[in-house]
């Protein structure tokens, strides 16, 4: 007896290490099988938290390169979407034509300028006619509209702001009583602007949502907007009576422009074709 | 075992680990040399802890490891058999007398070609148990094969790097 437990002590190392290995062995078979759904993997509380806190430092690094794949998505989506409502409305009208399809591209751009303060605000983004971005194409953000390019250079374009005394206006529908009205700001506080021209025989409630009507509105600088229709453009705040046959609507803005930075540029593929239709308008008659 | 020693061997172990679970968890030179820097807290153990506390040690910078590969298992058998054989390894490449007087075994105290040597003999049975268990099939085996040399040699080098830049260090301060 004392002999065997000399043995085993003298042992003791190497049946310390069979013991060891043993235990790994039965932690190979039990655990790797069923991986997940036990408590010892990277899911748990140590090594879960560790990853997590090492890649939420490391995630800085790339978070620009992030940010770009987001946008990326956010068109994709945008292209998806819009081909859909296109697909719908063609089924609706059992009108089969392939160039109607997905009528406009989002283009993503960084807006590197911005005001909020001046009666007349203009934007500058990263993207210019290289990008295919001509004048007129509407801006659209993350949370709205947001305006509306006016000049293109290689690589940069600027545009006018929904904040611009002058725009002429935005066509915007109230999407519960479908009327159309032009939105227009008064230069005053850049949350809110007003939609013009609502007359008093529809019901207008505050909470209203107020979206492009996707209308090619002429403007009084002569140019056309280039929004597809049911874009967010804002909610109503106040109605009022008080004037003679139209209402005086305030709509707070969806867009905050003071936080603006992606943007994307529609380019509508119809809008040429429109274009050149209504010019047939303004040509003189011989 | 002075607390400066014990100071530098959690150094070790601290180093080793985040370099392995951060920075190395899937670098792979060429697609099959793997890095597996941890079983340098194996390697660089003081000699005067007992075997079995050594183990025992490697058991859980094993078990450690394979919670973040999700390998329960496999990495801790691997720094166990290396832990047990380490006594053995060096004994290869040196005579008892010479072992007896290094409290640690490091570029250090017996030259780099030996601690390279003696990290390579390590990580070659520690990557041949590993993708071993890790390879199901016969099929892959000289995938297998190819993977435990190249990662033997990219560990072994790193390893001796990694106790080189201590020795040199310690040098400087002794001057």
């Amino acid at each position: 007896m004392i002999n065997l437990l000399r043995f085993l002590y003298d042992k003791r190392n190497f049946l310390f290490f069979v013991l060891l290995e043993v235990l790994c062995g039965w932690l190979i078979f039990t655990f790797n099988k069923y991986q997940g759904a036990f408590y010892f993997n990277s899911s748990n509380a140590i090594a879960g938290n560790a990853l997590s806190a090492n890649r939420s430092f490391t995630s800085y690094f790339d978070l620009e390169e992030q940010n770009d794949k987001l946008v990326r998505e956010n068109i994709a989506l945008h292209t998806l979407l819009e081909k859909e409502k296109k697909i719908r409305k063609i089924e609706a009208l059992t009108v089969a034509d392939s160039a109607r399809r997905a009528a406009y591209d989002f283009v993503p751009a960084r807006v590197i300028k911005n005001s909020l303060m001046d009666t007349k605000n203009f934007i500058t983004i990263d993207k210019g006619t290289a990008d295919g971005l001509t004048p007129n194409m509407g801006l659209i953000g993350p949370q709205g509209v947001v305006g509306q390019i006016k000049y293109c250079s290689e690589h940069y374009s600027t545009g006018s702001s929904i904040l611009h005394v002058t725009n002429g206006g935005l066509s915007g529908r109230l999407s519960r009583s479908g009327a159309v009205g032009s939105l227009e700001w008064d230069g005053a506080d850049p949350r809110f602007a007003k939609l013009k021209y609502i007359g008093k025989h529809y019901f207008i409630q505050p909470g209203d949502t107020v979206l492009t009507s996707g209308y090619n509105t002429r403007t009084n600088a002569g140019h056309s907007t280039g929004f597809p229709a049911g874009i967010l453009i804002g909610v109503v705040e106040t109605v009022n009576d008080d004037e003679q046959s139209n209402y005086n609507i305030s709509v707070r803005l969806a867009t905050d422009f003071g936080s603006l930075d992606h943007v994307y540029a529609i380019r509508s593929k119809a809008k040429p074709e429109i274009d050149s239709l209504e010019a047939k308008l303004d040509k003189p008659k011989k | 075992m002075g607390p400066a020693q014990i100071l530098r061997y959690i150094g070790h172990i601290s180093i080793l680990l985040f370099l392995q679970l951060f920075l190395f968890r899937d670098t792979a030179l060429l697609g099959f040399a793997y890095l597996f820097v941890h079983i340098g807290i194996i390697l660089l153990i003081p000699n005067e802890i007992d075997l079995i506390w050594s183990m025992i040690i490697a058991f859980c910078i094993g078990f450690l490891v394979d919670m973040f590969y999700d390998t329960i298992g496999v990495h801790a058998a691997a720094c166990v058999l290396i832990a047990f054989f380490r006594p053995r390894i060096v004994g290869i490449f040196s005579v008892q007398g010479e072992l007896n007087s290094m409290s640690e075994y490091n570029v250090e105290s017996g030259g780099v070609l030996w601690f390279f040597q003696f990290a390579l003999i390590s990580s070659f049975l520690f990557c041949s148990l590993l993708f071993i268990l890790e390879s199901t099939s016969l099929m892959i085996f000289f995938y297998a094969l190819l993977k435990i040399i190249a990662s033997s040699l990219f560990t072994a080098l790193f390893l001796t790097m990694y106790s080189y830049l201590w020795a040199s260090r310690s040098k400087t301060k002794r001057r």
